[in-house]
């Protein structure tokens, strides 16, 4: 056989997600929880460059290679019962999480703060979880030739979560990453038996104050987080050509609402300038074990202003507008922008 | 191949897509017992959810172990 004569394929990838408390260091293989994913785009590159150096000839002689760098995207369903789903929203939060029991043994609320993503252990006892190792393996795992690699250092740069009528909720992490190995520790693969976030246990709760809320009628929402990484030289020192760190700067909170355009509150609310609050509320409508609580999450966004806004006539059919929405955080020193809560069977994410 | 044999000890129910005595993929749920290699059970009784283990195994005689095997499992 010579090489290219095999294949491998995708339905046999697997991606696994585990915590870093030393950036870069690659998690251990018993540390890593595995998820069912739609789509990943993983890579570790090295920029090449040709030196133009005169060299009494036409062509090129000397080829050089520069920084290294490890960027990609996976998308997969919101499932909250998964821990590999909940390890990426935690990371992209950057924050603590203060977990609590809802019924003993069975279901735990957790509460997942905004951070730095260097200061986030949850107890005195526990460490920071300063990025995550992402294990993929393209195809084949179980044969003894499986090739996984291990990413490591990667922190969420931009994450969304977007759900319309007709469709799971889907959640996107665009990922930036310090390197990566090959690996051929083939683990067993179990995923969460609990299915994903559909768009109808989504609903967008809209008010004066998150805790006076009332559901309104949507048809689409696309929530992102925007951790604004930087990855270019200043990230980066003599002497080593992946990065060194990958500090979050500006975090970006966006959100669009699609609707059916039958009145003008919303905008009234842009003109007004008037500040609301969001809760995206996304259910799986399955009960953690015999508790009553079901799987479920969340959006927490106190103080979103709407922007101007109107709808357009391109058709005959139903009027529709998309809303943009700018959550920011209160001027007070509690204040925040985005809280994520989360309900499932995992005791703790320390 | 070297059979064991695990009990799932968590109170989330987990799927596991392939194993070598269970072709078609398991959903387990507390309490269900599954038949392993080796290298599966070395890995699933690292499986945690905090600092509590997922499996754990039952130690039988390797004839039992042989017929159970036989009699209950998906090839």
């Amino acid at each position: 056989m010579s090489i290219g004569d095999n294949a491998r394929f995708g339905y046999d990838a697997f991606l696994g997600v585990a915590e870093e408390t030393t950036f870069g260091s690659t998690a251990t293989s018993a540390s890593f929880t595995y998820v069912e994913f739609g789509t990943e785009s993983l890579k570790r590159t090295r920029e090449e460059l040709k030196l133009e150096s005169i060299n009494t000839s036409r062509d090129f002689r000397r080829r050089l290679t520069m920084n290294e760098t490890v960027e990609g995207a996976v998308e997969c369903d919101l499932n909250v019962a998964s821990d590999a789903v909940v390890y990426i929203m935690k990371q992209a939060m950057g924050g603590t999480v203060a977990s609590e029991v809802e019924t003993a043994a069975v279901s735990y609320k957790h509460t997942f703060y905004q951070g730095d993503m260097e200061n986030n252990k949850g107890t005195s006892t526990a460490d920071d979880v300063k990025s995550l190792t992402f294990r993929v393996a393209k195809g084949a795992h179980d044969t003894s030739t499986t090739n996984m690699w291990d990413f490591n250092g990667c922190r969420v740069n931009n994450l969304s979560i977007k759900g319309e009528v007709g469709s799971p909720v889907i959640m996107t992490a665009e990922l930036v990453g310090k390197t990566a190995s090959l690996c051929s520790t083939v683990p067993t693969v179990a995923f969460s038996n609990v299915a994903p976030c559909t768009f109808i246990g989504a609903t967008v709760e809209v008010g004066d104050s998150l805790d006076s809320t009332t559901a309104e009628s949507f048809t689409g929402f696309e929530v992102s987080i925007n951790n604004n990484l930087v990855s270019d030289t200043n990230a980066r020192v003599l002497g080593e050509r992946t990065v060194k760190i990958l500090p979050p700067t500006r975090r970006e909170i966006g959100l669009k609402l699609t609707q059916r355009y039958d009145t003008t509150t919303a905008y009234q609310r842009a003109i007004d300038e008037t500040s609301m609050a969001i809760i995206i509320k996304l259910d799986s409508l399955q009960t953690i074990g015999a508790a009553a609580t079901t799987y479920s999450m969340h959006i927490k966004l106190p103080t979103c202003y709407f922007n101007s806004n109107m709808p357009e006539i391109g058709d005959f059919g139903v009027i529709t507008h998309e809303l943009e929405v700018s959550p920011i955080s209160s001027n007070t020193s509690t204040g925040y922008s985005i809280q994520l809560e989360m309900f499932n069977a995992t005791a703790n994410y320390e | 191949m070297v059979k064991f044999k695990l009990k799932f000890i968590d109170h989330r129910p987990v799927y596991i897509p392939k194993l070598t005595y269970h072709r078609g993929g398991l959903s387990l749920k507390k309490d269900v017992e599954i038949f392993v290699t080796k290298s599966e059970k070395d890995n699933l009784l690292r499986m945690k959810n905090g600092n509590k283990k997922c499996f754990i195994e039952i130690k039988e005689m390797k004839e039992k172990l042989e017929e159970e095997v036989k009699e209950n499992v998906d090839r």
